[in-house]
């Protein structure tokens, strides 16, 4: 019987401590009446083997053990919708956008993939790992913590049918949201024509410091000027039609789609094209205190913001474009889905062309005849650095703000 | 399909009817392996790993009593069923031949719709 008794050993260590003599008293009561049990049929005693084949034929001594124990979750059934809900929320509007804006970086600035050569690249995402970890951490922590104050309490126990959201209809377009679109639109479009003069930043404040454009956003607002402007026209235009008719439709799916197609390839083409990176001087800083490290500091994190909301409207373009198209697909019948797929294929390409092939002869005197090449935008751009320069020190006037 | 599907099922299924099975039986006083014993001779084989977890549940539950007694010489935990387990046992019992009467006419319906 060595051999059961060491069984019950092994099994008591997992037992839970309050019932550990009176569980495994128990279970040697029942290994010996079956051992009994046997040996009166056999008409012997039970060899070493066939009794380790008993105690097998029980279980592992942790199976055994974990029966009695109380059933344990740190999250439990009840809150884990809640639990995975708020995890993928997390992850959702925080790492999601924080990888895209890293990829970004990857991607479209060289500058800081000259700061972090080969495998000291990835060593950037350390942050983000550190963080991911740390948030779903505390995310299960408080959670556990939950659940075990509330481990008797039923959270939806008053809830009122009443006060259920209506049915959600995919197919439908929120009025608020078309007449916010619209109006922002139009207001964008006035700005950008030049109707409306405001700070690009409102941090202007003239006795000090104050804000024009610097000659990355001077380039980028001259090449992309017609493009830009007749995307938000249409965007407008198409916020305005749908404020009228609350309901999408493949047609209208696809020219949205077409537009976000559009918005992203001028984002970031034109982003590309005309900056060299997070350094790249968008908005131009003159101070009357220059040289105050402060205020250094504020142009240039002003100037990483502003490459960074770009590059972050630009993704968010490209996605919101392919989630479009992706529902174009998918929309109930096949063939017209092909007619208006390829519609919407033709109709992007034509923008897309118009983006780039867009040209605004009559707006500045340094316009091309054609679409210039990277080093002809820099050389453009060096001179007009050149002609600023000598205008701050002739006094004879600052850079002009479109 | 899973191979695993049917024996989940019927563990699901029968994981009710052992707690019916074993109050039942509980009428009279039994220790573990007895009563072990006396359900698998009944056609009802029940796995000691689930039987005595099931023991000390129900009575937690205030649905069994039980209590240390020597016979033949060695010590044994006799369990039998409590004034609340009788109550619910009965109450089991109601609910247990109203859903085997449901399935039959549903099973038997079934078959005639088959057929």
């Amino acid at each position: 019987m060595d051999l059961v008794e060491r069984y019950l050993q092994a099994v008591r260590f997992w037992l839970p401590k309050s019932q550990r003599q009176d569980i495994s008293a128990e279970l040697a009561e029942d290994i010996r009446s079956q051992v009994e049990d046997q040996e009166r049929k056999l008409g012997r005693s039970l060899t070493e083997d066939e009794l380790a084949s008993l105690l097998k034929q029980r279980g592992s001594p942790f199976s055994v053990a974990e029966k009695y124990q109380p059933q344990r979750a740190l999250v439990g059934p009840g809150l884990f919708p809640i639990y995975a809900f708020v995890l993928k929320l997390a992850g959702l509007v925080y790492f999601i956008p924080w990888l895209v804006v890293w990829l970004g970086l990857v991607i479209f600035a060289p500058a800081y993939r000259a700061a972090h050569p080969g495998w000291s690249l990835l060593g950037t995402l350390g942050t983000f790992w550190s963080l991911a970890f740390f948030s779903y951490g505390m995310i299960t922590l408080s959670f556990a913590v939950v659940e075990q104050v509330h481990r008797r309490v039923k959270v939806q126990g008053d809830w009122n049918p009443r006060r259920l959201p209506s049915v959600r209809d995919i197919r439908k377009i929120s009025r608020f949201s078309s007449l916010t679109t619209a109006v922002f639109d139009i207001i964008f479009l006035f700005w950008w024509l030049g109707g409306l003069k405001f700070p690009v930043i409102m941090l202007q404040d003239k006795t000090t410091w104050s804000w024009t454009a610097g000659p990355v956003w001077q380039g980028f607002h001259q090449q992309m000027y017609w493009p830009i402007a007749l995307l938000a026209l249409a965007a407008a235009g198409l916020a305005a039609y749908n404020l009228f008719h609350p309901s999408w439709n493949r047609l209208r799916m696809g020219v949205r789609a077409a537009l976000n197609a559009v918005g992203a390839a001028v984002l970031l083409l034109g982003i590309s094209a005309y900056s060299s990176g997070v350094q790249a001087q968008w908005l131009k800083m003159t101070s009357a205190h220059p040289g105050v490290p402060t205020l250094d500091a504020v142009r240039i994190w002003t100037n990483i913001i502003v490459f960074l909301s770009l590059l972050l409207a630009g993704i968010i373009c490209l996605l919101t474009c392919l989630w479009l198209l992706w529902r174009v697909i998918r929309w109930k019948t096949l063939f017209p889905t092909i007619g208006r797929g390829l519609a919407t294929l033709v109709l992007i390409g034509l923008m897309v062309l118009g983006a780039f092939g867009a040209q605004t002869p009559a707006r500045s005197q340094t316009a091309v005849s054609s679409t210039p090449s990277n080093q002809e935008v820099r050389r453009i751009l060096v001179e007009r650095i050149h002609v600023q320069h000598r205008s701050e020190i002739d006094g004879s006037g600052s850079p002009r703000l479109s | 399909m899973n191979p695993d599907l049917f024996e989940n099922l019927r563990l699901e299924l029968r994981r009710g009817c052992l707690v019916i099975a074993v109050l039942g039986k509980l009428r009279s006083e039994h220790y573990g392996y007895a009563l072990r014993k006396a359900l698998d001779d009944l056609g009802l084989s029940i796995d000691e790993n689930t039987l005595y977890p099931l023991l000390r549940r129900l009575e937690s539950q205030g649905l069994l009593v039980s209590e240390w007694r020597e016979e033949d010489k060695r010590s044994k935990r006799f369990y039998r069923l409590s004034p609340d387990g009788r109550l619910i046992l009965g109450r089991l019992q109601d609910e247990w031949q109203a859903i085997d009467a449901s399935l039959q006419r549903i099973l038997k319906e079934t078959d005639h719709g088959s057929r």
